[in-house]
């Protein structure tokens, strides 16, 4: 664990990605007021001292929103990229090593995800299932599914003509050992630099998604409805969309971090070289 | 003189570097090698026909014992084990005359026939696909416990056939057996249990290790995929010593393959190959990658570790001077062919194939300032036909200098020229090339 957080962007990642957490967690003692309290006599009223971060068109604290936001928010992303990071790189690293009918199979299903707009995707499975936080998770993890396939697919043909996987199987390994021990192990490290593309991309999705309607119910919030509502204010009161987008960022930011330190820690290269 | 000798193997050890064939000539030329006869067992297939081979290494291990089994075994194993107290180092093989052991197919330890590997390959122009035939109809024997070289220039398809024998490819047609046992119609599990008897060591150091895995567990992966070594202890210990074998030193066992030098990475590429203690193992241009000082270190201990463990080898190399170091046997392949195979002193003391002397040419002389140097340079012309464009008739015709008119027609059988020296020539035996082969004495 001590060598883990050697890595400075894994720690620093890990600190932004911690903070988010735990804000999520306790927020009903981080904030005085409930996220769906209205107060129209402090409508859009700019951050002072009892509405740190400014109130939205409704009077409504945007500090006490934003908390609360995170649960939705990281919990969607989270699980949406969880779901597409799992699917994809098993499947692609399976499509990749083993190629034939398979590849061929995968491959064109694949290209008809990619053939809808991600956004449209998502519609589609939410109105299928029906909004819910489990359901946002997959019609958003879905649509991702193919970036993380073709990564670790294209990996998957670079490492599966490496000497070593030949070995492997000169050695006796089936292919589930050679995918798991040899193949997978080499393509992580190019799937987790996409982590981060995902984790903005789910966020924002999910603020896509609140804003046609299929998102969570309101009040609930979450950081792309945030968003979404302060859009329209956006010249009258900056500070909705400012802080909101600040910590749709931030996010974003701590999971760039980490997939970037993740890549560097599991490389043996950089191991000892004071990374 | 002798600066190949089996005592450089250690790491470490400086072995100077001169000119490469020099010390290989050196260290042939300090074994005691007797003319293994009837090598082949006939060239093409047929089982039974051939003679007994003794290669009985000395140290005699599992593979001497297995061998003398034949009728006149005995006899030959005693002269190996009386090569091996005379302190005869580069592999002592009896020589057993042809027919005298019945049943000698037995001994094959693999066995390929008329072994066709095609790719399809869209052709340059870009338009449909050709066929290209990058193994045609090769077909050879490795008896226990001998090392069978095969030889021949980049692109022939040597590492494909290596490929073949190992069945990490699919041919598309010929047989293949291990032990007599038909390994193209063997399943998942029953290939398993070969693959546990035949290992490779493979050209690269660099790419054939995972990097990502500490050197300790590349050693233990054998050990792990066949469920040896019990537990993790006593698979650490055996690991230590398959480290020990190969001399590399056992605290680097936590490190990483990236932080090896070449040698020692192949060092660890064979722990890893003996690990299982195979029976054959196939080295695929196993010191092609290494500088030459390395590659005599890791050649010895090749050589060592074959008397230790009665190892086989099939040893694949362009390099005709690393090739007949190592071999008893020794297969020359051009154009995806066999097109001439023989023991290696017949090979080198009566050269039949035009292009095994036109191979001869091309090593460097050892003598400095050697006046044949042009005549020898000359003997080598025109460069490889395209794989999609095969020369009708035999395959080397173009390049031929004794060429006829058949050899534009008839594509020459690989057949036996007495004492299991195969030859794809029409011509062999005919044109004098044995006389013309002297003046690049080798």
């Amino acid at each position: 664990m001590g060598a883990v957080l050697r890595n400075k962007h894994i720690a620093a990642g890990g600190a932004i990605i911690a903070l988010m957490i735990a804000m999520a967690a306790f927020a009903p003692l981080l904030t005085p007021y409930g996220f769906g309290e209205l107060d129209f006599a402090v409508k859009n009223q700019p951050p002072s001292a009892q509405h740190i971060m400014g109130t939205d068109p409704y009077g409504r604290d945007v500090w006490c929103r934003i908390a609360y936001g995170a649960r939705v928010s990281l919990t969607v992303s989270l699980v949406a990229v969880a779901i597409a990071i799992s699917c994809g790189s098993l499947l692609g690293v399976a499509s990749g090593y083993m190629r034939g009918r398979l590849d061929f199979a995968l491959g064109r299903i694949i290209d008809v995800m990619m053939a809808f707009p991600a956004i449209l995707l998502s519609l589609i499975i939410g109105v299928v299932l029906g909004a819910s936080v489990r359901n946002m998770c997959f019609s958003i993890g879905i649509p991702l599914i193919p970036i993380f396939y073709r990564v670790a697919r294209g990996a998957t043909l670079n490492v599966g003509g490496r000497t070593y996987v030949t070995a492997s199987r000169s050695i006796g390994s089936g292919r589930l050992r050679t995918m798991a021990w040899h193949v997978l192990p080499n393509v992580l490290p190019q799937i987790f630099v996409v982590l981060s593309v995902g984790m903005g991309g789910s966020i924002l999705a999910e603020a896509s998604l609140g804003f046609l309607g299929l998102g969570i119910p309101q009040p609930t919030p979450s950081w792309g409805l945030i968003v979404n509502e302060g859009k329209a204010h956006i010249f009258a009161a900056p500070w909705t969309t400012a802080f909101s987008g600040g910590f749709i960022a931030l996010t974003v930011l701590g999971f760039n971090l980490l997939g970037d330190g993740l890549r560097d820690f599991l490389d043996p290269k950089l191991k000892g070289a004071g990374g | 003189m002798a600066l190949w000798t089996r005592a450089s193997a250690s790491p470490g050890t400086p072995v100077s570097a001169g000119a490469p064939d020099a010390n290989i000539a050196a260290g042939a030329g300090a074994g005691a090698v007797a003319r293994a006869g009837g090598a082949a067992g006939g060239c093409a297939s047929a089982a039974g026909t051939g003679g007994a081979r003794m290669a009985s290494q000395a140290g005699a291990g599992v593979a001497a014992g297995a061998s003398a089994k034949a009728g006149a075994g005995a006899l030959a194993g005693a002269g190996a084990s009386a090569g091996a107290s005379a302190g005869a180092a580069t592999g002592a093989s009896a020589k057993a005359g042809a027919g005298a052991g019945a049943g000698a197919g037995a001994t094959a330890l693999l066995r390929a026939e008329r072994l066709t590997k095609t790719y399809a390959a869209s052709s340059r122009r870009g338009f449909g696909s050709a066929r290209l035939t990058a193994v045609n109809e090769v077909s050879f024997e490795v008896a226990r416990g001998e090392t069978f070289g095969l030889v021949g220039e980049s692109g022939c398809g040597k590492s494909t056939l290596a490929m073949l024998a190992l069945r990490l490819i699919e041919p598309t047609s010929g047989a293949l057996s291990y032990e007599g046992r038909d390994m193209l119609k063997m399943g998942f599990r029953e290939l398993r249990e070969i693959r546990r008897d035949m290992q490779v060591v493979f050209q690269d150091p660099y790419d054939s290790m995972n990097p990502r895995l500490t050197l300790e567990e590349v050693v233990a992966e054998p050990l792990r995929v066949h469920g040896r070594g019990g537990t993790k202890r006593s698979r650490r210990e055996r690991v230590e010593k398959l480290f020990a074998d190969v001399g590399l030193p056992a605290h680097l066992m936590g490190r990483y393959p990236h932080q090896l030098s070449g040698g020692q990475r192949q060092r660890l590429c064979i722990a890893r190959a003996i690990a299982l203690s195979p029976r054959l193992v196939v080295c695929d241009e196993a010191v092609s990658a290494l500088d030459v000082s390395i590659q005599a270190q890791i050649l010895n201990l090749l050589l060592d570790l074959k008397d230790e463990f009665g190892l086989t080898y099939m040893f694949i190399s362009h390099n005709l001077a690393v090739v007949k170091f190592m071999s008893d046997r020794i297969g020359v392949m051009y154009f995806g062919r066999i097109v001439e195979l023989a023991a290696k002193a017949e090979l080198f003391g009566n050269v039949l194939h035009p292009y095994t002397l036109m191979l001869l040419s091309a090593m460097p002389s050892p003598v400095p300032g050697d006046s044949r140097g042009a005549e020898r340079r000359a003997a080598i012309t025109g460069g490889v036909p395209s794989l999609f464009s095969p020369p009708a008739g035999c395959v080397f015709h173009p390049r031929c200098r004794f060429r006829e008119g058949v050899c534009e027609r008839e594509e020459p059988p690989l057949r036996d020229m007495g004492g299991g020296h195969c030859v794809a020539c029409h011509f062999a035996g005919e044109h004098g090339l044995p006389r013309l082969a002297e003046q690049f004495a080798v």
